[in-house]
């Protein structure tokens, strides 16, 4: 029994792979890449919601490293288009590899934002699901006192364009999971953690675009 | 003859074999070798056609297929933010200036989940506090997650005028308008994930206005305390000023929910 299990620990230690960096991705991104990534993967949780168990399992580091490296096994670097972009995935052509862009590091964003973006990204990668496309948000698109969703400083409108997600199980809807999860249940994160987890969550929440499934989401979140 | 001495050697071998009870675990080990050489195989044969090679932004027509120079600016931004003389760090005792180092440890790999976080910054003293003051206007506005560390350990165990004071001036100074230059608007947006921009751009103010809420919640009977009444009511009076949205609405919720 001891030898079955001693062979078992080495198959499964030898398909564990860490991540393939392509060459052009500067040392320091592929740190804070993994620094962060090593950070998901040690959480640990008591209890979880309804929709995180049919997502991610369960709230630990075990869960959301199978989560990631089912699919995400390769990572580039790119400018994803340009802009503020943190992070994309090309999933018609390379569906299990992510790309990072230099704002990865460049720009100052808190732990648990740069992994949202990652784990919302790793959601796109689905191809068996339709890679979760995101539903056009409605037009208008409103806040809940009536105001247009637009971007702070440029004042562009979000109605029309493919940012919003029908469903929980999307990318926005799935990382605003994670994030509440991590929030309330995560027993070895700092308090500090558990507040960026709220606080990134409530903007992720704002593209879930039907009330119904947002009712239903809030009612998750409730549930102990 | 040979038949017989082979018939022999093998009758032997399987006796010894089964003697030492490790015909399982040889047959177990050479099956995961096994595996292990067709897993290692499969990978090196699966190379990928040449456009999935390709990048996201060489695939868009429409654009250039120059790949913009990689340019590692926060690291520099980084590099000469700690050679800069802080004389309030300078000048720390011996058990601050351990705390200091943890601090600026943190900020420097960007792991707030740091379990040093909760168990050696808090309660920290008045030096301390000035040191944080001081470190936060030292700090590139763009650096919107370090100014929110600094926010966080501030308010999250407000005790002096001074602290207040100091939450009151993230309130009061200008906003970000772009994670690349705090001064310009961005040209473009990405709608993507804007909602995460922009909830960093607000950062320092969200951490600070949150906190103080995790702290209301918790320890209710601070509000008993005229003084810290009012200045927290001034506090989040000065929040509601700020002129981004998401800030001016927490601010007013807390208050809110507190009848302050």
């Amino acid at each position: 029994m001891k030898s079955i299990l001693t062979v078992s620990l080495l198959i499964f230690a030898m398909q564990a792979k860490a991540l393939n960096f392509d060459s052009d991705v500067p040392k320091a991104i592929q740190d804070q890449m993994v620094l962060d990534l090593g950070f998901m993967n040690q959480l640990t949780g008591i209890g979880q919601t309804p929709f995180h168990k049919q997502i991610y399992t369960e709230v630990s580091g075990a869960a959301y490293k199978t989560y990631f490296e089912s699919r995400i096994t390769d990572v580039g670097l790119d400018s994803c288009g340009g802009g503020p972009a943190v992070a994309c995935v090309q999933p018609f052509f390379s569906p299990n590899k992510m790309w990072l862009t230099e704002n990865f590091i460049r720009f100052s964003h808190p732990q648990v934002a740069r992994m949202m973006v990652v784990y919302h990204e790793a959601r796109h990668s689905e191809s068996n699901n339709g890679n979760w496309m995101h539903d056009t948000c409605p037009r208008p698109f409103l806040t809940t006192d009536g105001k247009d969703m637009t971007s702070i400083w440029t004042g562009a409108k979000l109605e029309g364009q493919p940012a919003c997600d029908s469903t929980y199980m999307g990318s926005y809807g799935s990382s605003t999971i994670m994030l509440k999860n991590i929030s309330k249940y995560c027993t070895n994160c700092s308090d500090k953690v558990k507040m960026d987890a709220g606080i990134y969550a409530d903007d992720q929440l704002g593209r879930i675009d039907r009330p119904d499934v947002k009712r239903a989401m809030l009612a998750d979140f409730a549930t102990n | 003859m040979v038949a017989l001495i082979a018939q022999t050697l093998k009758e032997r071998c399987l006796l010894t074999l089964q003697q030492t009870k490790r015909l399982s675990f040889i047959v177990i080990l050479l099956g995961a070798l096994l595996t292990a050489g067709l897993f290692l195989l499969s990978r090196k044969n699966s190379e990928r056609l040449p456009i999935a090679e390709m990048k996201p932004s060489q695939l868009d027509l429409t654009q250039s297929n120059t790949l913009p120079a990689v340019k590692i600016e926060a690291q520099k931004v980084t590099l000469e933010n700690s050679a800069k003389v802080l004389p309030q760090a300078e000048h720390l005792e011996k058990e601050d200036k351990k705390k200091w180092l943890v601090f600026e440890d943190i900020l420097k790999t960007k792991n707030d989940n740091d379990p040093r976080m909760d168990r050696e910054l808090k309660k920290l003293s008045p030096a301390l506090r000035e040191a944080l003051y001081e470190k936060y206007e030292s700090m590139p506005n763009e650096d919107r997650s370090g100014r929110g560390l600094i926010a966080y350990l501030v308010a999250r165990d407000l005790n002096s005028i001074e602290d207040i004071q100091f939450i009151k001036k993230v309130f009061q100074e200008p906003p970000c308008l772009s994670l690349a230059d705090c001064k310009s608007t961005a040209t473009t947006d990405n709608p993507h994930h804007s909602a995460t921009d922009q909830t960093t751009l607000v950062y320092p103010q969200l951490s600070a206005l949150y906190t103080i809420e995790k702290q209301l919640t918790e320890n209710s009977q601070l509000l008993n305390n005229a003084a810290y009444r009012s200045e927290t009511v001034q506090t989040l009076i000065s929040a509601e000023s700020f002129p981004v949205p998401v800030v001016h609405e927490k601010a007013r919720s807390i208050r809110n929910k507190f009848s302050l």
